[in-house]
């Protein structure tokens, strides 16, 4: 009785923040819904196995990896999804030194673009920059999370946050061309 | 001139504006950045870029899991069926004030509703009363009580001296005494 009571309380609290940290690792509702149901069962299953307190590093943990075991399972399908991207993100870091800043703070970003442009960074910087930017996690739960250096992880936020500012500079450079 | 400006601003510089926009930055850091950019329109310009990206981000609406997902998950897994009884009814609601800590959750629940209950419920009590004669009586008991109990203390505090103090100690004390006195004289 208390297991299901416990449960229910753990979907509560984490079943959006599992969901939105999927979306933006996959790309798209559908995996980010396989996944989120995937945890949750394997929440259920180990309901009594895991400290409950450390239940929200527990479940972003097995969302990270079922994440990468998705990605990696259909790397062949996104093989040429990723090149495009590459050749995309040194596009933008050859274009950073001419773009104009005031027309880009002039100009709203839309969520559709924000979006876009997180789900453009690499794997490594976008699951540090979502776990700390949006779901407001710690250095030190991030670290433990994705079992990295805490060094690194600062780093890496350091980094996606750049590479975000460039993502959407391009964003600004193409609307006005 | 335009690439001498885009000079001055240095990796460090652009580290220390970041973490200022995004919030993470010490006072000095902030203090610096932001007098860097009242000074520099180039710094500023960057400065708002990061702000407004920042902004944005925190503002981002997050996706909400649909509810039949949830069903069918809770078919998957507690077969659907919510315990209705008034334990789980009790440990949920004090669940969801205090968090994440289940077993205490309900047991501080449960602990509340039965001392609520019982200072409810409770029925104020009748002080007996008692009379005149079971008054008497009881004191009566009282000093027999008193009496026995200061007769058994007289009684060990003799047996003590005279059995125990006499007997087994004055006697080997002065064994003692005999002794070291004959190996004094001996010696």
């Amino acid at each position: 009785m208390l297991s299901s009571v416990k449960f229910d309380f753990l979907i509560k609290q984490h079943k959006n923040r599992i969901f939105n940290y999927a979306i933006f690792m996959m790309k798209n509702k559908m995996d980010a819904e396989d996944i989120t149901q995937e945890v949750l069962i394997r929440t259920w299953k180990n309901i009594n196995n895991f400290n409950f307190n450390a239940a929200k590093g527990w479940m972003m943990r097995t969302t990270h990896n079922l994440c990468i075991d998705y990605l990696r399972k259909n790397k062949s399908l996104n093989y040429r999804e990723m090149q495009i991207d590459e050749e995309y993100q040194k596009e933008i870091v050859d274009s950073d030194m001419e773009s104009n800043p005031e027309q880009f703070a002039d100009k709203i970003i839309s969520d559709s673009e924000i979006k876009e442009a997180i789900e453009k960074l690499s794997e490594r910087l976008k699951s540090v920059f979502v776990l700390y930017e949006l779901e407001q996690f710690k250095y030190k739960e991030i670290s433990k999370i994705l079992d990295i250096p805490l060094n690194t992880v600062k780093v890496n936020i350091l980094r996606a946050r750049k590479q975000l500012q460039n993502e959407l500079k391009a964003h600004a450079k193409e609307r006005f061309k | 001139m335009q690439k001498k400006d885009s000079n001055k601003i240095d990796q460090k510089l652009i580290d220390k504006i970041i973490s200022v926009a995004y919030g993470d930055a010490g006072l000095f850091e902030r203090f610096y950045v932001l007098w860097k950019a009242s000074i520099d329109k180039e710094i500023k310009n960057l400065f708002d870029e990061f702000k407004l990206t920042v902004k944005t981000v925190r503002k981002l609406k997050k996706e909400e899991v649909s509810d039949p997902l949830i069903k069918l998950i809770n078919n998957n897994t507690t077969g659907g069926v919510q315990s209705k009884s008034f334990i789980s009814f009790i440990s949920k609601f004090f669940y969801n004030i205090l968090g994440n800590r289940a077993i205490p959750a309900t047991a501080l629940g449960l602990i509340l509703v039965i001392a609520a209950s019982f200072l409810i419920f409770k029925e104020p009590s009748q002080q007996r009363k008692y009379s005149k004669v079971e008054i008497e009586l009881a004191e009566k008991q009282f000093k027999q009580t008193l009496a026995i109990v200061g007769r058994a203390f007289e009684n060990a505090e003799k047996s003590f001296s005279l059995e125990i103090l006499d007997k087994q100690v004055n006697k080997k004390l002065n064994k003692g005494y005999y002794l070291v006195n004959n190996i004094l004289i001996g010696g």
